[in-house]
């Protein structure tokens, strides 16, 4: 009877394999085969072996956007991770007592409810060097002369990117730290409190190692998604990686190969090459986080080795 | 639960039988474009061929509209499977020649052949000979075909180009004569957009004359001018490999692009505001405003559709006192005639002819409804008595010549352009135009050569030599297929 209703479940699981070998697992092979072949999107691929890799790993461009995507990456997760740990400290500080966690947590988090295409598109607007809103206010302000090339100088429009990407995703961070500091006992840091412990060791010593896991967390998604940067850099200039390249993340690279130049393959080996940069980083990352359970881990599976090899000497 | 499975089979196999139905119940249209709905064609062919007691009664025609910028990531998945794809299909020529070369397209020629209604022969000699040749597939039969032109000039306001370069010889000194805008045009095409050079001085002596005024609004303006001949190199060769003539040609129109840039407005020989920003529809009234200064931009390269539709709805205006007036947003005819237009632009034809856009027709090869979709276009491209009353309502420049010379003749003039004759212009311009040079990657490689000018034009490659060397390396990696080695440099 149990066999019997054990293979209804499988019935009841199927809809969800169907549509994820379908949407998701169905592109990602195909995207395999792409790479390895010269398609303009439509009629048949031309089988081509290996060169479209060859020819991505030879492109100083493609080189240049992954290092144009990491530099931004970079900026917007440092200052999302400090900015959301300061606002964790001031909201977690018990002699503080701040009050509306709840409306400054939806505050927070509003940017991120606003799709990239309406936040590209304001600040498209307001960071234009000749007509831009920012300049006019800080040139009415009389804090500048001359205005500011946000979006026409490469790395002021890498770093306008970095801080529009933290802008959106501080709250979600700060939402995700406060939660586990929130899981820790509020006894704790009275203790510390009262054994006279400042706030940096608080910080240091209670704070940080609560947060640790989500900080790793925030992280990797992060640096998944991060590395995937698209939306923002697409449409805050041209969507080719003005100005002088600088906006060319790795994705706005493959997709201007698929979409605006019909090099499917070309762009389905990108594709493929920045899968195995995340997934090496992503590891990476794994392993430095979890470095003491690793480490752990290896010294218990030694010390079971040498109690086994005592085990037989005697 | 054999019930239930006996109910699914029986289910399965209704719709199976669903699916094999030969009798076409709905015409399925593809567009990037609203035009087919704004213009009343469905509803037209809907009168004509799917109303009662007509021949195809109570077939429902379904119109799917997928905006321009992801049309093709969007169509040719659907043409390539099949499944879900459309009868009739529009795309501009650059699409249509892609469809061609996948073999999506059905034959119209044939179609055109078999029906008693269409006389091939006929149509041929009315329709403009470029956009005939258009829709050609390699095997030189017709597949694809479009209700208009869409040749470019240059757009100016006449009074600007007055106060600049009135003193001049030769430039119309009266004001107001009938065809005073028309005499102005002229006299601009021939002495100041009649060459690439032509058009960089005229933008060194517009800043001259007043430093708050710009030719230009950017440097988009002069793409259209890359060859500055009409009769272009192709981008590839007789082999398929990219064409060293063509980077040749090229040359005079990268400096051009050079010469023109500077960061701020106020170095630069354009407002700097990009095609299609909020700066550069307002450029097209009376002024931009930036942070400290007012800018006055003269010209706009636009083609047919762009005066109507872009241009138009954003110049300056003027009650009976001559005074700026605004119309209100919606507005009635009687709005209209008491808020006008200035009348204070002008157009010449530039260094060479060119065309930009353009709706084109065409039916899938695979279409099981192939019949009824000729019949559309039938309703769409060979109805002139139609043709000729859609062109009167929208002002549009149409391709065939049935149409277009008796609109010509009665033509009034367009009031925003001080009663010039703008569709003999156009019509005129479209005759010019040879597309024998194009080819299947020419939108592709004016794109990528137009990153590296950028990256020359912002001082990221320090000579002309270095920009070409880094367009080489890019078509290498893009597209491998049309590169060879030993392309100029200089």
């Amino acid at each position: 009877m149990e066999k019997k209703y054990s293979k209804y479940g499988y019935g009841f699981i199927a809809p969800f394999f169907l549509v994820f070998a379908t949407f998701s697992l169905y592109p990602v092979f195909y995207t395999l085969y792409l790479s390895f072949t010269r398609y303009p999107g439509y009629g048949k691929p031309e089988f081509i072996g290996l060169k479209p890799y060859s020819l991505v790993l030879q492109d100083s461009m493609f080189w240049e956007s992954l290092s144009n995507t990491i530099r931004m990456w970079g900026v917007n997760i440092v200052l999302q991770i400090a900015l959301a740990v300061v606002l964790v400290m001031i909201f977690s500080d018990i002699k503080y007592k701040v009050k509306g966690l709840k409306f400054f947590r939806v505050v927070y988090y509003l940017p991120n409810l606003i799709s990239a295409a309406v936040v590209a598109m304001i600040f498209a607007k307001v960071l234009d060097s000749n007509y831009g809103i920012l300049n006019e206010i800080l040139g009415k302000m009389g804090f500048i002369t001359e205005p500011i090339k946000w979006l026409t100088k490469p790395f002021l429009a890498q770093m306008s990117v970095s801080g529009v990407q933290t802008w959106m995703w501080f709250g979600n961070s700060f939402i995700l730290f406060i939660a586990s500091v929130q899981a820790v006992s509020k006894d704790l840091f009275e203790a510390a409190r009262v054994d006279g412990a400042n706030r940096f060791q608080i910080l240091r010593n209670i704070t940080i190692p609560s947060i640790k896991p989500i900080v790793i967390y925030v992280l990797i998604t992060g640096l998944i998604g991060g590395l995937q940067l698209f939306d923002i850099p697409y449409l805050l200039t041209d969507g080719l990686g003005a100005p002088s390249g600088g906006l060319n993340t790795v994705v706005v690279y493959i997709y201007n190969k698929a979409f605006t130049y019909n090099a499917y393959g070309i762009a389905a080996a990108a594709s493929y090459i920045l899968f195995t940069i995340i997934t090496i980083v992503a590891i990476v990352f794994l392993i430095m986080g979890n470095r003491s359970s690793i480490k752990a881990h290896f010294a218990k599976r030694k010390e079971m080795r040498l109690s086994k090899e005592g085990g037989r000497n005697e | 639960m054999k019930k239930i499975l006996s109910f699914i089979l029986v289910l399965g196999f209704v719709f199976l039988l669903a699916g094999c139905n030969s009798t076409p119940d709905k015409l399925v249209i593809w567009t990037f474009t609203t035009d087919l709905e704004v213009a009343g064609d469905i509803t037209n062919f809907e009168d004509q061929y799917t109303a009662e007691g007509k021949m195809y009664e109570g077939m429902e025609v379904e119109v799917i509209v997928v905006e321009t910028a992801t049309y093709m990531q969007t169509i040719l998945p659907v043409l390539e499977s099949g499944v879900g794809a459309p009868d009739v299909l529009t795309g501009e020529l650059d699409m249509i020649q892609q469809f061609n070369e996948a073999g999506y397209l059905a034959d119209l020629e044939a179609l055109m052949e078999a029906d008693v209604d269409v006389d091939v022969a006929i149509e041929k000699a009315d329709y403009q000979d470029y956009i005939w040749q258009s829709g050609e597939n390699a095997d030189g039969n017709l597949t694809a075909l479009s209700w208009q032109v869409t040749p470019g000039a240059i757009f100016f306001k006449v009074d600007l180009a007055e106060e600049v370069w009135g003193d001049q010889a030769g430039f119309p000194t009266d004001p107001t004569a009938t065809d005073y805008n028309a005499l102005v045009s002229t006299w601009v095409g021939n002495n100041k957009f009649d060459s690439l050079a032509s058009l960089l001085a005229a933008q060194i002596e517009v800043k001259a004359f007043d430093s708050s005024y710009r030719l230009f609004s950017d440097d988009q303006a002069v793409r259209h001018f890359a060859a500055g001949t009409d009769s272009p190199a192709k981008w590839l060769d007789s082999d398929g490999k990219i064409n060293p003539a063509k980077i040749t040609e090229q040359i005079p129109y990268i400096n051009l692009v050079k010469d023109m840039y500077g960061e701020t407005i106020e170095d630069s020989l354009t407002a700097n505001a990009g095609e299609w920003s909020g700066e550069w529809f307002a450029g097209m009234g009376e002024k931009i405003t930036s942070l400290d200064d007012d800018w006055k931009v003269m010209a706009y390269s636009m083609p047919t559709w762009g005066i109507t539709y872009v241009i138009e709805p954003s110049m300056e205006r003027v009650d009976a006192d001559g005074d700026a007036c605004t119309l209100p947003e919606t507005a009635t005819d009687a709005d209209k005639l008491a808020c006008t237009y200035k009348g204070n632009w002008g157009m010449a034809t530039g260094p060479n002819s060119y065309f930009w856009g353009g709706t084109y027709l065409a039916i899938r090869e695979d279409s099981k409804a192939q019949e009824v979709a000729f019949a559309f276009i039938k309703s769409m491209l060979f109805d002139k008595d139609r043709l000729a009353e859609r062109q009167a309502e929208d002002g549009d420049t149409y391709s065939m010549s049935s149409v277009m010379d008796p609109a010509i003749a009665s033509y009034e003039g367009r009031p925003s352009l001080g009663g010039m004759n703008h569709l003999e212009i156009f019509y005129a311009e479209a005759a010019k135009i040879d597309l024998s040079n194009v080819t299947l990657y020419d939108r592709r490689l004016s794109t990528l050569l137009g990153n590296h000018i950028n990256l020359y034009k912002t001082g990221d490659y320090d000579t002309l030599a270095a920009t070409l060397t880094g367009f080489y390396a890019d078509v290498e990696t893009t597209l491998n297929e049309i590169y060879q080695e030993g392309l100029p440099t200089s």
